[in-house]
Formats: C-alpha cells, sequence, structure tokens
C-alpha cells in the first residue's frame, strides 16, 4: 500500500523549473532516500511532501489525503499527525531546553503537560538522551542534538518522518547512530522514513532510492536493504 | 496552548532579537516618552498656574454673566453645574455695581464645566447669540491659565500625538515584517510541527505587545525624569515669575509633574499602535509568503 503518491508534479521557481512532470508512490514502511546533487531539489521535493511547499501543477496524496486540498484546519491536523519534520542542522530552540523544544508540538496541539512531558521522557529514554532532557542545546553534543530533534517530530506519533540531511553535521559514528536510529523506529513502529541526503551511508538502509537530476525525480527500489538491526542499535547506544 | 505557553513563545522572541527589540523598545519609548513629558510638564505647570490664580477663591471659579434674556443664563448656569449666588458687601468691593445689578453671579466649583459654560458652544443649540452674551470671571483667572493650555493641547500635543502614533505604527510594522522574514526556520518549524496559522498570529502578536508594554513602561519613565529634571531646573525662574505675576497669592512648590487624561490616551494610542501594525504585517502569514521564504532561506 503507498502511503505518497505524487502525480504529474510540476514545481518551478520563476523561470527555473525544478521539477517536470514527476510521478512516484512510497509504500508505507519504507526507508526512502533522496539523493541528489547540491540545488537538485531534495529540499524542495520534502517540502512538497510535507506540505510547506505547493507545487505548480500535479497532485500530491499523502495517506489518502490531497494535500494542496486541505482546508486550513486539515492541514494543521496533517502537521500534528500525519509527519514529522527533522530540519537540516538540528533545528532546536536555543533558548529551550531538550525537553521544552521536545514537547513543542505537543503544546501546539493542545496535549495536557502531564501527558507530554512523559511521552518525551519515553521518547528520551528510547533515543538515549535522557540525561539531557534539562540541558540547553548548546550544551549538548551534536548527535544529542539530532536525537532530540528526532524525538520532536515523533512526539504526535506521525505516519511519516521527512529529515532533511539529517547527518550532515555529525561525525561518521554518530551519523551512524542516527541512521540506525531512523531504521529502529521504521522496523518498530512502522513509521514511513524519507531522508535527503549526500551521505552514501544513508543509502545502507534505503528501501528505496530516489535520485532527483535534471528536473526528474527516478526511483530505484532496493531489493535487500542492508537495514540495521535492534541489536546493532542497542549496541550503540543501549536504547532502542 | 495555554496563556502561560504562548507568552513564553512571543518571549523567546524577544530573546532571541534582543538586540533588535531593545532597539525598537527604546525608539518607540523615546518618541512617546518625549510626548509624555511634554504633557506631563505642562500639566504641572498648569497645575502650578491655577493653583496661584483659584488662590483667592480656594480653586472656585465665580462668572458674573448678561444676556437679555435671563432665563437662558439661568438655564445654562444649571446645566454646566453652576450655583447662583448673590454676592456679599466685602466681596462687591472694587467691582462694577452697576454691571452686577444687571448680571446674574455664580460658582462654579469645577474648572472644566465651568470653563464649558464660559466657552458657548452650545450657542447654536439653545439659539441665543454667543457675541451678547457677557460672561466674566471675577476674583481671578483661572478661565483664561485654562484655556491657555486647553488651546496648547488643541494646537500642539495632540497633532504631535498622531504624528507620533503614525511613525510608531510604521517602525513596529518594520519590525515585525522584518522579524518575520528572518526568523523564518523558527516560523517554517512552528508550522511544521502543528502550529495553527491562529497560534503563529498569536505569538507573533504577543511578542508585539510585550514590545509595546516595555515600551511604555520606558516612556513613562522617561517622561518622569524629563519632568524631573525640568522642575529642578525652572525651580527658581518658575517662583519668581509665579511670585511675579500673583503677588498676592503665597509662594507654592511649582512642581512640573501632573497628569491627565491625555497621558492615558497617549499610553493607549501605544497600544493601538500593536493590533495596527500586526494587521499591516498579516500578508506575512500567509502559505504563499511561507514557501517564498523557506525558499529564500
Amino acid at each position: 500500500m503507498d502511503i505518497i503518491e505524487l502525480h504529474d508534479i510540476r514545481k518551478q521557481y520563476g523561470d527555473r523549473i525544478v521539477f517536470q512532470d514527476v510521478n512516484l508512490t512510497i509504500p508505507v514502511g519504507s526507508f526512502v532516500v533522496v539523493r541528489g546533487e547540491s540545488g537538485a531539489g531534495k529540499s524542495t521535493l520534502l517540502n512538497l511532501i510535507s506540505g510547506l511547499e505547493i507545487p505548480n501543477s500535479g497532485k500530491i496524496v499523502v495517506d489518502g489525503k490531497d494535500i494542496s486540498e486541505l482546508a486550513k484546519i486539515e492541514r494543521t491536523d496533517f502537521y500534528r499527525h500525519e509527519v514529522g519534520i527533522i530540519f537540516q542542522g538540528s533545528y532546536l530552540q536555543p533558548q529551550f531546553t531538550l525537553m521544552e523544544n521536545i514537547t513543542l508540538p505537543g503544546v501546539f496541539a493542545g496535549m495536557p503537560e502531564a501527558e507530554r512531558n512523559a511521552k518525551a521522557q519515553q521518547l528520551a529514554q528510547m533515543l538515549g538522551i535522557t540525561e539531557s532532557l534539562s540541558h540547553l542545546p548548546s550544551e549538548v553534543s551534536g548527535g544529542q542534538a539530532e536525537r532530540a530533534c528526532i524525538a520532536r517530530a515523533l512526539l504526535m506519533d506521525p505516519k511519516i518522518i521527512l529529515a532533511d540531511e539529517p547527518t550532515s553535521n555529525l561525525d561518521e559514528e554518530n551519523a551512524i547512530i542516527v541512521l540506525k536510529i531512523l531504521n529502529a523506529i521504521r522496523q518498530q513502529m512502522g513509521i514511513t522514513i524519507i531522508v535527503a541526503s549526500h551521505s552514501r551511508d544513508v543509502s545502507r538502509f534505503a528501501t528505496q532510492i530516489l535520485f532527483v537530476k535534471n528536473k526528474l525525480v527516478n526511483s530505484e527500489v532496493v531489493e535487500l536493504a542492508l537495514a540495521a538491526s535492534e541489536g546493532e542499535v542497542n549496541d550503540n547506544q543501549g536504547a532502542i | 496552548m495555554t496563556i502561560k505557553e504562548l507568552f513564553k513563545l512571543s518571549h523567546r522572541e524577544l530573546i532571541a532579537y534582543r538586540t533588535r527589540s531593545w532597539a525598537t523598545v527604546i525608539t518607540i519609548g523615546v518618541l512617546f516618552g518625549l510626548l509624555l513629558a511634554v504633557i506631563v510638564i505642562v500639566q504641572g505647570l498648569e497645575n502650578a498656574a491655577l493653583r496661584y490664580a483659584g488662590n483667592a477663591t480656594n480653586g472656585v471659579i465665580y462668572l458674573v454673566s448678561s444676556y437679555k434674556n435671563n432665563s437662558v443664563v439661568l438655564e445654562r448656569i444649571g446645566e454646566f453645574g453652576g450655583e447662583i449666588i448673590t454676592l456679599a458687601d466685602d466681596q462687591k468691593a472694587g467691582l462694577n455695581e452697576e454691571i452686577l445689578s444687571v448680571a446674574i453671579v455664580a460658582r462654579f466649583s469645577s474648572l472644566s464645566r465651568a470653563y464649558e459654560y464660559y466657552s458657548k458652544s452650545d450657542a447654536k443649540q439653545l439659539h441665543y447669540s454667543s457675541e451678547n452674551y457677557q460672561i466674566v470671571e471675577l476674583f481671578g483667572n483661572q478661565i483664561s491659565v485654562y484655556r491657555y493650555f486647553c488651546e496648547k493641547n488643541k494646537d500642539f500635543i495632540r497633532p504631535i500625538t498622531v504624528a507620533l502614533m503614525i511613525v510608531s505604527v510604521f517602525i513596529l510594522a518594520f519590525t515585525m515584517a522584518h522579524l518575520i522574514t528572518s526568523s523564518t526556520k523558527t516560523f517554517v518549524l512552528y508550522r511544521s510541527i502543528g502550529a495553527s496559522k491562529s497560534q503563529l498570529l498569536l505569538i507573533y502578536f504577543g511578542y508585539l505587545l510585550e514590545l509595546c508594554i516595555r515600551a511604555a513602561g520606558f516612556a513613562i519613565l522617561l517622561a518622569l525624569i524629563l519632568a524631573g529634571v525640568a522642575t529642578t531646573v525652572g525651580w527658581n525662574y518658575l517662583s519668581d515669575q509665579f511670585t511675579t505675576t500673583f503677588p498676592d497669592s503665597p509662594a507654592y512648590w511649582p512642581v512640573l509633574i501632573g497628569a491627565n487624561w491625555r497621558c492615558v490616551w497617549v499610553i493607549i494610542g501605544m497600544f493601538s499602535v500593536t493590533p495596527i501594525s500586526f494587521l499591516l504585517c498579516l500578508d506575512q502569514f500567509s502559505n504563499r509568503k511561507l514557501a517564498q521564504k523557506l525558499k529564500g532561506d
């Protein structure tokens, strides 16, 4: 079953065409890696799928809903419950602690404080950042900050996680840990993961690779994805 | 989202953009603080002048009125809270007996009401001739002092207030637009983690409101400091002037700090700047602008 469908997508900025006649499907529970040169449109593709950007023409269906047709309330609900977004560069609010950052989606969704704190604690434990929850982002490592971003994206139990270069600011060891965590989330929770990345390491986990080039998106389904096992993640983090 | 959470998120904007926020607070605070200072000093001066001018009558205003139709005079005196009196013999000393024999004398305890009566603005409504309706103040000149300050307010303070409000609206609107443009990531982040458009609006409105509250506090403080300085600097000069102008009056302290409704209106004006400037920036929150900002970032 496909959770994401792109039909005849055209996206352009002024005269510059980024995508032309893009058709694509992504099955539920996939680990999708979006690859391509800088400026090819990887982030734009993620933004289109997340509804943050609107295509000039075509239709994007996510979990059975045409996202360009969503009413205001439906769109907000879409962000709250359908997708979790991890931005490039561990984007956390520097004035808030990791706990406050992780629980922000719950604040907007009106989740009771006790409930969202409990959920954040549970996610932090799963991701191995319990000790850092009371710290500011500037006081923790890049890997911990990235894991806090993952926890924030997971707080409202989304069906899809979109991550834009989640490992770009991390060393190799931490990058692998983060990717294993994302893969474990996919395996254990059935969440579809879409990662835009330059890194070749990411492809090891892919069940589907999207190549963004020349205004087109070519999809390649990876038959035997080298998915990290739970054990591997546990070895690294003792968490998941 | 609770009010506490809303203010926490709004306050975050102020901390994140501290320099710009304080620059805005100080700029608007100085503009309105100077205006408030003028109002406070002028009101203080008016209070001091009225105290000297009303010394002989303990602040009570005595007006003698003459008109061909006494019923109009009686009606108006009653309407403006005046009380018709007969002057005692010692009060008549030095006054024109002939005029007093045909005129009506009334006392007013409220200066503003007495001034309304004196200004005859209801002439058309009550169908009387204001030119033939003579009113003269007895035993003092509080009405003249009051009129002088009323006119100064009308001619100078009111237009300056309006001009400053317009300038402030533009400063705040510009700050707001600039803030939203430069905090694209926060804006997109909040939206992408489930903030509704109305929640985003409330967060940024709260931020503007906090700027205005701080600017109002700064303006009041600045006005009081300037009024204090003006009092200190002008103390001797004003004491001399008042003593010369009102030789029969005892010396009062010419404290140039006075509050009136104009101060309140200026503060309200500052706060009205918030929604106006916010309205000017509403298009910054549209989905189209959001997508543009996302690409421009």
